[in-house]
């Protein structure tokens, strides 16, 4: 399904609903809420891509802000952020400038800092499956 | 001489110790302060002390000589407002390259987050030990790390 664009073409935001699977390249404009499943590639210039608990992301995904609350398998590039709260699991490499996690979330993979930086330095390796854990920190 | 014998028994006297220590120890448990998740802290991270969720709206990287001054200063927009709220970890990774025909030196640096009033809700700083020394056309990652 290349050209895919939201449903809502007032509003720019766009829908997979649960029960629903998309294969091939997703392209949308402002924003995309997943709840079904999609395997290929998912873009937006500066657009927000949000996984819900039921979604299922098998696919690169390059976006401006990705919200992950379901799963994702898959690098993930975002020009702006990306927030990974406790029901995720992540499976991928992550570039990005601004990363939030919540403790619980499951994440495996490298995270660099996005490609406005000429040069990828500085990066946080996390080695295997790191879980972070409602016991580390606050309590 | 009878009465008072029998008020300095061993037993009596190890139930008057017994009751003191417990005073004491009351008492104690009062005044001690109890650790909260606001006074633990991680090396390379800051932890807050607030337990409700800031709104962010952008961040700002501002960078020192080693007499202090701001040399060279930049805000980003975060794509949107976004909550940072308890349990959460947050990294913000600013990247900074020297445009100039001179060497720029850097001894500390501070990463602002704001909120939607444009205000500095949150600060991280870091220094250096020695000034980090940037060429003409090199660039370097700045990372901030916090935890509520």
């Amino acid at each position: 399904m290349k050209g895919f664009k939201g449903n809502d073409e007032d509003s720019g935001q766009g829908r997979i609903s649960r029960g629903v699977e998309v294969s091939g390249d997703v392209l949308f404009a402002d924003a995309l809420q997943v709840d079904g499943k999609v395997t290929g590639k998912l873009m937006s210039e500066s657009g927000a891509l949000m996984i819900e608990q039921t979604g299922d992301i098998q696919a690169d995904v390059d976006v401006g802000v990705c919200v992950i609350r379901g799963s994702l398998t898959g690098n993930v590039n975002a020009r702006s952020r990306v927030e990974i709260y406790k029901t995720a699991r992540v499976q991928g490499d992550i570039t990005t400038p601004v990363l939030l996690v919540e403790e619980g979330a499951m994440l495996s993979g490298a995270i660099t800092m996005g490609k406005a930086a000429a040069r990828q330095t500085d990066a946080i390796r996390l080695d295997g499956n790191e879980e972070l854990r409602k016991s580390q920190g606050a309590s | 001489m009878k009465v008072f014998w029998r008020q300095t028994t061993p037993a009596s006297w190890l139930q008057r110790l017994g009751s003191a220590l417990n005073v004491f120890r009351a008492t104690a448990k009062r005044l001690t302060p109890r650790e909260t998740k606001s006074t633990r802290r991680e090396e390379g991270s800051a932890s807050l002390s607030q337990t409700q969720a800031l709104k962010i709206a952008g961040y700002s990287l501002v960078l020192m000589d080693p007499d202090g001054q701001v040399i060279w200063t930049r805000e980003w927009d975060s794509g949107g407002v976004f909550e940072f709220g308890p349990r959460q970890r947050l990294w913000v990774f600013c990247g900074f390259t020297n445009h100039s025909k001179r060497e720029t030196e850097i001894s500390e640096y501070e990463i602002e987050l704001m909120g939607e009033d444009g205000l500095v809700v949150e600060r991280f700083g870091d220094s250096f030990g020695d000034s980090v020394i940037i060429p003409p056309g090199e660039s370097k990652n700045f990372p901030a790390e916090w935890r509520m």
